[in-house]
């Protein structure tokens, strides 16, 4: 029993670290499927983490910070669209200038708003939410019910971008666009469109992500505080295979090397911290190589689309 | 007839004045929208601009200091572009940089008993391989189980970095061992100055040296030409009987090895022992110089030069006018975005005029 | 090839118009300055004016890390606030550009140059030596058992300053708070102004507590709070009921975590009780206001030492913040031995630290 509770208390760790990763996965997932490969996770996050603790602190309330950091998502993703659809340089290039803008920019930006003070700025930020009766099962009751709202938003988007992907009409032409361009502009599908629409709306649920990592488990913002879950994300769509229940495994496996970096750490079996922070890195690769196939990709990923 | 084909023409020649225009706009726009931003965090624009003109080109040492900056970001940009030239996104230049920090220090320490004539060349042979085997990593990866270079480069870069914590910390640590440093290179295996007073030495020199190794690789071998139209076309060159695998881990190799050389030139030259932190995102900003270079030779030394006067300008923008450093990487990163705007910009501008060219021919056709 | 020749022509184009802009924007100040100097020289009279020393402190991150660089920029706050100098400071220089700051300020006869960080110690060394006008103090940190002291060299203008045995306070206190004997320090990453912390805790518990499993690894990061409030969560349910930390940002994270869970934390750096009320008992702070102020007045009154100047907990070197009313909510009996510690390491009375 002891030992069941152990691992209960392990999974409740993983599905919370899991959630920001899985959240970025999604978006990203929506703008790859849409033919559009955004390297610029991290910078949308930073820039969202940044904007949910200053929309918390000046509004008060932690959901309205998470709606200013969806906004400021949402402009980051407007900015590659025109960038990368409307001008159709490439895709590398602009994700990464957005991550160069994110860091850059959210610590300029939080010098301004909050001032040079040893003690951060505390705002509002989210609370565990109890499902009653379900929170209750044994080993994995807590796990799953005894989270953060954003949690079970993350968890919740799983099915449904996966009934928008495949089972939907918009979902089928989203696809289609991430296929083949050419074929779905033939179609009367508008290619632009979509792809402006997914990437606007992916990095909507990108900056979720980023939200989550300042106000769920924090209430404050720390500079460079997304540390590489941004690319970590990336991983977990393509060890994913495309497909959102793939992504909330892969980030869920990804976030248990940090769960066994700190059964290992704190086991104090001497292992130097070094390679415990190497962890999750090896794991995603070890991950991408075994289960990395070539042929899931969307078509047409990363390539540029011209009309006409 | 005749009068369309010699506009056709024009328009073409006038490219070239238009491009210098364009992307002089774009510039001047990304750096007035930096300066509108430095005004708007509240502080003066204009003497930022100046120490930051100043710090960059303001005589020797300023010039010297863009040098040095410049010389890790021509490597680092070779690096990208010649990935790019593949069809491969190398995004690991930062992991491959400390690698090849680490492999050029190693032997530097404890390589001993040669002279400078042969010790130097070994040791950058040494810090090329330290970079190239990190490559040959993600490039392995990919040819054998198909993972993606973008993620994994990326992931071997945190990886390289920890490493590099690990080796200064432990088994590479200065005697007695309380600094996180290594002991210094041997004076054998150090770069010597380029310019008396500054500290530019002469791994610019190696660097505009492999610039030319790189022109004559790409533009000039036969492997070359086959990398480029890999690039052009993976599957289509995998038709047509070129190796792609095979190119694949070269090209991974090489400009593993071209990041690694950033990072052992910087500490052959600069920094003469290994500390965690030499790079204070090189790496990254190998991307930026080779889009600015279009993937070019001469193009690449350029982009490093604009990002090297950056990096120099903006250390003396911080001490000058007192505006954070984080500022000089927003600016750098509205810089991409203006550039890489105009640039496509311009391209749909041409094709209009082109369009329209040809309309007018079948018109009178 | 025409579009790199077209960027090339761009960039000079711009550099060439902004500082053609600036220049003539830059004369005006420069008329005035002369002026400002014979002013304060005639104010000062025949006493050193304090307010006219030149003095910056040179910083590898941000003054907003909540830690190693904001302390350090208090301490030039404090002066600026005090003696009425220039306030002057640089963020984020790259270990590979220290040289070229230093350099900078130097040149311009800097009284006080501030290098703020044992990674720098190579370049503050060497520019030390090329100008021999100025007054380096190179941040530092100092382990317990005094193996430091080899790295120093003697160089007549340069300082390795820091205080010492700061870990030695913060394992006292931590011995003394534990329920469970068990308690835990965590490092940010191995560096010596980090190491020097974690070196003196085991040493610090065992004067109060002979029992206690003392734990101390590191996280690996400064910057990631939620990574850290996880690390932190595995202690905690572990059993360890008193933690602290040492990660800039990422101790934040740390302290949230045992705010969480009700478990005691100790502040380090600042006065951190606001960021968990609930959790902070005590903050413990490198008291680096206090020693630059007096390296400060050491150079004003030509009484400078090079060399290791280090500050023991006698010299006030490190400083423990107010109680915040958990004096109140404590058990007396713990109170009392935590006043009784600390007033004893102050005077000497438990060894010389």
């Amino acid at each position: 029993m002891d030992l069941l509770q152990t691992i209960g208390g392990y999974l409740f760790t993983d599905i919370r670290m899991a959630a920001p990763v899985l959240l970025a996965g999604l978006g990203l997932l929506l703008m790859n499927w849409s033919g559009l490969l955004n390297i610029g996770a991290e910078g949308i996050m930073l820039i969202a983490a940044l904007s949910a603790v200053a929309g918390s602190h000046y509004f008060g309330s932690v959901w309205l910070g998470l709606l200013l950091a969806m906004l400021a998502g949402a402009i980051f993703g407007l900015l590659f669209a025109v960038l990368t659809v409307t001008l159709r340089a490439n895709q590398t290039v602009v994700g990464a200038a957005l991550n160069i803008l994110g860091l850059s920019l959210s610590t300029t930006l939080n010098r301004v708003l909050f001032g040079i003070e040893t003690t951060v700025t505390k705002v509002d930020a989210f609370k565990v939410l109890e499902i009653p009766l379900l929170s209750k099962i044994p080993v994995i009751g807590r796990a799953f019910f005894a989270q953060m709202p954003i949690v079970y938003i993350a968890f919740l988007l799983v099915p449904v971008i996966h009934y928008f992907l495949f089972k939907t009409k918009p979902g089928l032409n989203l696809r289609s666009v991430g296929e083949n361009p050419r074929v779905a502009d033939t179609l009367g599908i508008n290619v632009y469109r979509t792809q402006y629409l997914a990437t606007i709306v992916g990095s909507t649920i990108v900056a979720a992500g980023g939200a989550f990592l300042s106000t769920g488990l924090l209430d404050f913002f720390a500079e460079d505080m997304v540390a590489g879950r941004g690319y970590i994300a990336l991983a977990a769509v393509i060890f994913g295979k495309y497909k959102p229940a793939g992504i909330m495994v892969a980030a869920m496996i990804f976030m248990a090397g940090n769960v066994v970096s700190n059964v290992l750490q704190v086991a104090g079996i001497g292992i130097p911290y070094t390679f415990l922070t190497m962890i999750p890195y090896i794991l995603t690769i070890i991950a991408l190589t075994i289960f990395a196939s070539r042929a899931v990709a969307p078509a047409s990923l990363g390539k540029p689309y011209k009309r006409g | 007839m005749k009068v369309l084909l010699s506009t056709k023409m024009k328009t073409q020649g006038k490219a070239g004045v238009k491009q210098v225009i364009v992307s002089f706009g774009a510039t001047v726009f990304a750096l007035a929208l930096g300066m509108l931003l430095i005004y708007a965090i509240g502080f003066d624009p204009f003497s930022a601009a100046v120490a930051m003109v100043d710090g960059a080109f303001g005589g020797k040492n300023a010039f010297g200091e863009t040098l040095v900056k410049m010389t890790p970001l021509i490597f680092t940009g070779m690096s990208y572009a010649l990935a790019s030239r593949c069809g491969l996104t190398n995004l690991g230049m930062e992991g491959q940089l400390y690698m090849g920090a680490l492999a050029g220090t190693a032997t530097g320490i404890y390589v001993s008993g040669l002279p400078a004539a042969l010790h130097l060349p070994l040791t950058i042979l040494a810090g090329f391989l330290g970079g190239a085997l990190w490559g040959l990593i993600a490039g392995a990866l990919k040819v054998r189980f198909g993972a993606s270079e973008i993620i994994t480069t990326v992931m071997l870069n945190t990886i390289a970095i920890s490493f590099i914590d690990y080796m200064v910390n432990g088994p590479m640590i200065e005697p007695p061992g309380i600094n996180c440093q290594t002991q210094p290179v041997r004076s054998t295996a150090q770069l010597p100055n380029l310019i008396s007073g500054t500290r530019a030495h002469w791994g610019f020199v190696i660097a505009i040296v492999f610039v030319v190794l790189f022109w004559l690789f790409l533009w000039r071998s036969k492997r070359g030409y086959e990398v480029r139209v890999a690039g052009l076309n993976l599957s289509a060159a995998r038709y047509s009987g070129i190796h792609t695998d095979k190119n694949i881990l070269l090209v991974m190799f090489l400009a593993g090895g071209l990041a690694g050389l950033a990072g052992c030139n910087e500490i052959l030259g600069i920094q003469i022992r290994m500390i965690p932190e030499i790079s204070p995102g090189y790496g990254f900003d190998g991307i930026a110089v080779s889009l600015i270079g279009n993937n070019t030779p001469v193009g690449i030394v350029i982009g490093a030069l604009l990002f090297g006067a950056f990096r120099a300008g903006g250390n003396r923008m911080q001490i000058r006018a007192k505006v954070p450093n984080a500022i000089v990487s927003v600016v750098q990163a509205l810089v991409i975005f203006a550039v890489v705007a105009s640039q496509m910009l311009l391209d749909k501008w041409n094709e209009y005029q082109m369009k329209k060219i040809n309309r007018q021919e079948s018109e009178v056709a | 090839m025409k579009k790199c020749l077209a960027v090339l022509l761009a960039v000079l184009m711009v550099f060439g118009a902004v500082a053609i802009a600036g220049c003539a924007k830059e004369d005006k100040p420069d008329v005035s300055k002369p002026e400002e100097t014979k002013a304060g020289e005639v104010d000062g009279g025949d006493k050193k004016d304090l307010s006219k020393m030149k003095v910056v402190a040179l910083l590898s991150g941000v003054i907003t890390d909540n830690g190693w660089n904001q302390i350090c920029y208090e301490s030039v706050k404090n002066l600026s606030d005090k003696y009425g100098i220039k306030l002057e400071y640089n963020e984020n220089i790259a270990v590979s550009d220290m040289a070229e700051y230093i350099r900078t300020y130097a040149e311009e006869k800097y009284d006080m140059i501030i290098v703020h960080g044992s990674q720098f110690k190579a370049s503050a060394e060497e520019m030390a030596r090329a100008y021999p006008d100025s007054h380096f103090c190179l941040s530092y940190g100092f382990r317990v058992d005094a193996s430091t002291a080899d790295q120093v060299q003697d160089i007549p203008n340069l300082a390795y300053v820091g205080p010492v045995n700061m870990g030695v306070l913060i394992g006292a206190i931590m011995g003394i708070l534990t329920e469970n004997n068990k308690v835990v320090f965590l490092g940010g990453q191995d560096i010596p102004a980090i190491t020097d912390i974690v070196s003196g805790i085991e040493e610090g518990v065992r004067l109060t507590n002979k029992e206690a499993e003392v734990k101390t690894d590191y996280l690996g990061t400064l910057t990631d709070a939620d990574l850290a409030k996880e690390r932190a969560l595995a202690f905690i349910n572990d059993g360890f009921d008193v933690i602290s930390a040492s990660a800039n940002t990422a101790q934040l994270g740390c302290l949230h975590a045992a705010e969480e869970k009700g478990v005691y934390a100790l502040g380090f750096n600042g006065d951190q009780y606001g960021v968990a009320p609930d959790a902070i008992v005590l903050s413990v702070m490198r008291n680096y206001p206090a020693i630059y102020e007096d390296v400060f007045l050491s150079i004003a009154e030509g009484k400078w030492k090079s060399g290791m100047v280090v500050y023991t907990l006698k010299d006030k070197g490190t400083v423990v913040s107010d109680w915040h009313g958990w004096d109140k909510k404590l058990p007396k009996e713990k109170v009392d031995a935590i006043n009784d510690v600390i007033q004893k390491l102050y005077n000497g009375d438990l060894g010389d630290y």
